[in-house]
């Protein structure tokens, strides 16, 4: 039970040649072993460096690289027990499918017996016997990924790095890519490292989701806890869509008022709140209508957007100038058959449990009300 | 819109070489005042008949195959080295050096390598003498002459070889790279199964590009021994040339020079289908 992570990052910066910010500072993490862990974030925020790091395809600048307990940070990339399938496959195009799949077997004078037992074991368990003759040319997009992930897997490597590989396949195919990851990953029982744009992807797929921002890890965590709980005013605005509502509030005893308003409080506040200044974290969807002559926050309905099984409101608030940030609205998810007029005004309501809470100041969790915020 | 242009190419195309048949079909010396005479495949006749065809064939050919694998071997090589230490500093400017032979015009190439051919003052004469080895008789010696413009011809064209098959390792992407560096391929192995096979199609066209300009090259040759010593370099086009400029047989070259491109023509067009055969060229690669 006591098995070393697989892969532990200690500290981890990476600043490119000639760059002036680093693209990475100070990333520690730990992987377990057999996790599926997923690196999300914007475009640029450094997922690939993250994982080129751990793959050895780049230096870090600062910090360790441990891989089964071993610091590998000088080692090159075939020292390290890594397998990686890029976002473009990057097979060779000269050789067949089963040859792609065994050239690294080959290069590690695998005995040619073991190679063919272990490359029908691969075939079979991607469903590409059938493949193994063709060039890449006459593959389509998915048995290429197939063919892709046949190459990682036959070396049976401790730690699959996957950059976006879903990424180049269209909406069907990712649907049925990604399924297939996961029926790998639950097969095979090994540890995952897997970076993409994709939301959806990330939060079905992991067992530990990884968000990043500006090269600094922002959390990391299981998903369900990154989604309720999120670390951060950044955290709370990426993840999750519609984005998460920040509101600026005050906590006073009878509950939270809108900042910048004279008016009393709207919201119940959560218990143990520390009175004073504090921003609350709305999903849209815990956001009710209120009955008639209840407080709540009041806003005008400025947009109704349908989407079939829920309604969006997208909503001013009415007499709270400091409650969003500039240029923002309030958006509410109400059930399909709540349509009130644009124009219309409108109460809503959350419960106290249903608020993440932030500093205003630094942006960071409050850790408040029960379920503690799960650190980085 | 599109088919005046064709027809114009066509036209550009066509005109000189229609010219150059119907010259082939006449007596006509530039030094006699009598007015061309009709002699139909006359021409064609004693071209081939005549045992300086026969020579110009066979020089050509050695002339073409050697320059050609030379030009290859070294332009492959040196571009695969190059793109290997491509991470090094200096190496933009290496390759920048290593271009500047394209630029010097053919005939300015082929003096300059007179001055250094020469045999008692020339600078490879004098390293070769400074070993304590016999002066070669570059230019002048019939067993080497040629080489020696295969030599000026390797000078100047490597780098054609060299840059485009660089341009091709650059333009592959470096995952391809990454990924063999995974499957724990050394550097040899790189070169052989990612590198060259990417590159392939690349090295066929600048092939076929050397190929048909060797069988056409004259410049350098003219310029350095005139076809001599003896026949040692006598190519076809300087055949073409000597009937032309020398003789001014205008339907003897005129002949030749309608055998030469029907030469090319048919060579180029068997290698070219030889090659879309194997799937080298045409069609997109995955
Ligand atoms: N080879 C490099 N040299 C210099 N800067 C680089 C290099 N590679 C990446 N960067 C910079 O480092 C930062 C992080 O890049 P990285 O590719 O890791 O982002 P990413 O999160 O993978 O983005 P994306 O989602 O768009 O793929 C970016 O600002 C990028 O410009
Ligand atoms: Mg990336």
């Amino acid at each position: 039970m006591a098995e070393a992570a697989p892969v532990v990052l200690e500290g981890v910066g990476k600043t490119y040649q000639g760059a002036d910010r680093p693209s990475l500072a100070g990333v520690s993490l730990a992987i377990a072993p057999g996790a599926f862990f997923s690196i999300l974030g914007p475009s640029g925020c450094g997922k690939t460096t993250l994982l080129r790091i751990i793959a050895g395809f780049e230096m870090p600048t600062e910090g360790r690289v441990l891989i089964d307990g071993r610091d590998v940070t000088g080692l090159p990339p075939r020292a390290r027990d890594i397998a990686m399938v890029f976002q473009d496959y990057a097979l060779y195009p000269h050789m067949t499918a089963a040859d792609n799949i065994t050239f690294g077997l080959r290069n590690r004078r695998v005995p040619r017996r073991e190679i063919a037992v272990r490359l029908e074991a691969t075939a079979a368990t991607l469903g590409i016997t059938h493949l193994l003759g063709k060039r890449p040319d006459r593959l389509s997009g998915g048995e290429r990924q197939r063919v892709a992930l046949g190459r990682a897997i036959v070396r049976r490597p401790r730690v699959f790095l996957l950059d976006e590989p879903l990424s180049n396949l269209d909406l069907k195919l990712r649907e049925t890519m990604r399924i297939e990851l996961g029926r790998l990953h639950r097969e095979l029982g090994v540890t995952m490292v897997f970076v993409t744009h994709d939301q959806a992807e990330a939060m079905t797929l992991s067992t530990t989701l990884a968000v990043l921002d500006g090269g600094r890890l922002q959390q990391a965590g299981p998903p369900d806890t990154v989604y309720a709980r999120p670390a951060n005013r950044f955290v709370a605005r990426f993840i999750g869509s519609p984005s998460m509502n920040l509101l600026a509030m005050v906590a006073g005893p009878d509950g939270l008022a809108a900042a910048g308003a004279p008016a009393a409080a709207v919201l119940a506040a959560p218990a143990g709140l520390v009175p004073g200044p504090v921003e609350v974290g709305i999903r849209p969807h815990h956001l009710r209508p209120a009955g008639p002559g209840t407080r709540g926050l009041a806003v005008r309905v400025e947009l109704v957007e349908h989407l079939g099984r829920s309604n969006f409101l997208v909503c001013t608030p009415v007499d709270a100038p400091g409650l969003l940030a500039a240029g923002r609205a309030l958006v509410a998810e109400v059930a399909a058959d709540v349509a009130p007029e644009p124009g219309s005004a409108l109460v809503l309501d959350a419960a106290p449990r249903d608020m993440a809470l932030f500093d205003p100041a630094s942006g960071q969790a409050i850790a408040a009300v029960g379920a503690a915020g799960e650190g980085a | 819109m599109l088919y005046p242009v064709v027809a114009l190419l066509a036209l550009l195309v066509a005109v000189p070489v229609i010219h150059v048949v119907v010259a082939s079909l006449y007596r006509r010396n530039l030094f006699q005042v009598r007015p061309p005479r009709w002699v139909g495949l006359e021409n064609y006749y004693y071209l081939v008949t005549s045992a300086k065809f026969e020579v110009a064939i066979l020089r050509s050919m050695s002339f073409t195959v050697t320059a050609l694998a030379v030009e290859l071997a070294l332009g492959i090589a040196l571009a695969v080295w190059v793109h290997r230490m491509r991470r090094l500093p200096g190496m933009g400017l290496l390759r920048t050096v290593l271009a500047m032979p394209i630029l010097v015009a053919p005939v300015v190439a082929a003096v300059m390598w007179r001055f250094m051919f020469q045999p008692d003052f020339g600078i490879l004469n004098h390293f070769i003498t400074g070993l304590g080895l016999p002066p070669v008789g570059w230019l002048s010696s019939p067993s080497i002459a040629l080489l020696a413009i295969v030599l000026i011809d390797v000078w100047q064209w490597t780098p054609l070889v060299f840059l485009t098959v660089l341009a091709g390792l650059h333009a592959i992407p470096p995952q391809y790279f990454e990924a063999a560096e995974l499957d724990a391929a050394g550097p040899w192995k790189q070169t052989l199964h990612v590198a060259l096979p990417q590159v392939r199609r690349v090295i066929v066209i600048v092939a076929l590009l050397r190929l048909i300009d060797l069988l056409r090259a004259f410049e350098i040759i003219v310029a350095t021994t005139q076809g001599g010593p003896g026949d040692a370099s006598y190519t076809f086009p300087v055949m073409i040339w000597e009937t032309a400029f020398v003789a001014f047989e205008i339907g003897d070259a005129a002949a030749a020079s309608v055998v030469l491109l029907v030469l090319v023509s048919v060579i180029v067009t068997l290698l070219v289908r030889a090659i879309a055969r194997q799937g080298v060229v045409g069609r997109g690669q995955g």
